[in-house]
């Protein structure tokens, strides 16, 4: 027995040694084939004695990752930050054409509104040119022969008549507004409907001759097309008088009226056509090139 | 009196901390290969420097927690960590002398040898299921990190152990 004890405090370490060596075999044939929930419990019971540390341990990494994952964020919102810029500077401009289309759209309603003739078709146009000079007060519009536009064809816009056509080409077509020198429209004062012509003198009002000396005319009084010699239709708004002169010794007075329209600010115009009447108005076409100018 | 309680626990503790950084901190996939035998370096410095406090038992449990964590077959790192340290403690004396340059590839040459002996068990229980790279890439991971775990180590056993 003493001898026993002598050889096992001999080889303590080595026993033990293959002690353990034993062990790990046995479990390792023992489990040889693992299977997930084999040594559950075991493996439960150590990871909860692993979590705590687990947690310690990896809280500096939690911490770097939060931090790396800041740090992406706030990259990614400098980048939609840069995104957003280039966006707004994008789309700045379109707010201003926005307002544009929608005065725009607001000047075609207001075309859109003017009462429709059924014997007159109508074109909407958009002017181009201003071609006004000392010497004459034009527009240029764009739309011409190809769109059905002819000569003398009548050009208004909502606040009342703006001219003719005078000269139609492809595309384009030039408009002798009522400033003209040689503009002469027939009219007559809405409330006295007394007649006279409304002619222009290439300033920015009209002067009403033909006028009775005999007409109670009042400062103010409506100017409305009076639809004489079929040239323009009769009703259309021209302006209001503005002065009123005797006109000496002569047999008619002589009026200022202020047009209905402002010339300066014209930029969508509606033009009326009769189309019976185009065959006719073409062999008569009014030649502006060869008007004589003062 | 209370830390000389707690003086034989140390190099159990320690392995305790080198098994969760070593399974649990580096879980991910991409470490697999790379993944540094931490807990080999701890056995290999206790066992050198403190044998009295480092034989086949704890290396049996640190093994068995290890396959316990990491999910391997029960008994497989139990079984090679203990041919581990009885190695590491047969040549003991010869490494207590060598210089610690020299002991990298010493730990290089276990590691590698601690693989062999799980392909072995392994290819027994399951047949041949060779990985290449881990053969390569554990080795040389656990050698280059091994200079920081044993200057640790070092620090640890001079703040803890030198009461005794």
């Amino acid at each position: 027995m003493v001898e026993l004890l002598a050889f096992l405090k001999q080889y303590k370490n080595s026993m033990v040694a293959v002690l353990m060596l034993a062990v790990a075999l046995v479990l390792l044939l023992s489990l040889r084939f693992y299977e997930p929930g084999q040594h559950k419990l075991v493996s439960d019971r150590m990871l909860d004695l692993v979590g705590p540390i687990q947690k310690v341990v990896l809280s500096p990494l939690v911490a770097y990752n939060q931090v790396q994952t800041r740090i992406t964020e706030l990259k990614q919102l400098d980048y939609d930050n840069q995104l957003m810029k280039a966006e707004l500077r994008r789309l700045r401009p379109l707010g201003s054409q926005l307002e544009e289309l929608k005065l725009e759209n607001e000047r075609l309603m207001e075309l859109l509104n003017i009462p429709y003739r059924p014997d007159y078709n109508r074109i909407s146009a958009r002017v181009i040119g201003d071609s006004s000079s000392v010497f004459a007060r034009s527009l240029l519009i764009n739309v011409g022969r190809a769109e059905g536009v002819f000569p003398n064809a009548i050009v208004i816009v909502p606040e009342g008549l703006l001219g003719r056509v005078v000269r139609v080409g492809a595309h384009t077509s030039l408009v002798l507004t009522l400033l003209d020198l040689n503009s002469r429209v027939p009219v007559l004062v809405q409330r006295t409907r007394d007649r006279g012509l409304a002619s222009g003198f290439n300033g920015r009002k009209l002067h009403l001759e033909f006028v009775s000396k005999e007409a109670e005319i009042q400062v103010g009084d409506l100017i409305v097309t009076s639809g004489t010699g079929e040239g323009f239709p009769k009703g259309l708004v021209v302006g209001r008088v503005e002065k009123l002169s005797n006109g000496g010794s002569g047999l008619f007075s002589k009026l200022t009226v202020v047009p209905a329209v402002d010339f300066d600010h014209v930029e969508d115009v509606a033009i009326l056509m009769i189309p019976s009447r185009k065959e006719d108005i073409e062999a008569i076409e009014w030649d502006y090139s060869t008007a004589e100018r003062p | 009196m209370i830390s000389y309680l707690l003086i034989p626990w140390v190099p159990l503790l320690t392995v305790w901390i080198a098994l969760v950084i070593q399974e649990l901190a580096l879980p991910f996939a991409a470490w697999a290969v790379f993944r540094p035998d931490l807990v080999l370096i701890c056995l290999f410095y206790w066992r050198l420097y403190r044998s009295d406090l480092c034989g086949p038992v704890l290396a049996f449990v640190a093994g068995l927690m290890l396959d316990i964590i990491s999910g391997t077959p029960l008994g497989l790192n139990a079984f090679s960590k203990v041919a581990m340290v009885l190695l590491i403690g047969h040549f003991s004396v010869r490494l207590r002398a060598a210089e610690f340059m020299h002991l990298l590839p010493v730990m290089l040459l276990l590691v590698f040898f601690d693989l062999i002996i799980q392909l072995l068990l392994f290819s027994v229980l399951r047949g041949n299921e060779f990985y290449l790279p881990l053969f390569f890439g554990r080795p040389i991971a656990t050698m280059l990190l091994m200079p920081v775990v044993v200057a640790m180590l070092i620090h640890i056993q001079k703040s803890w152990l030198e009461y005794q």
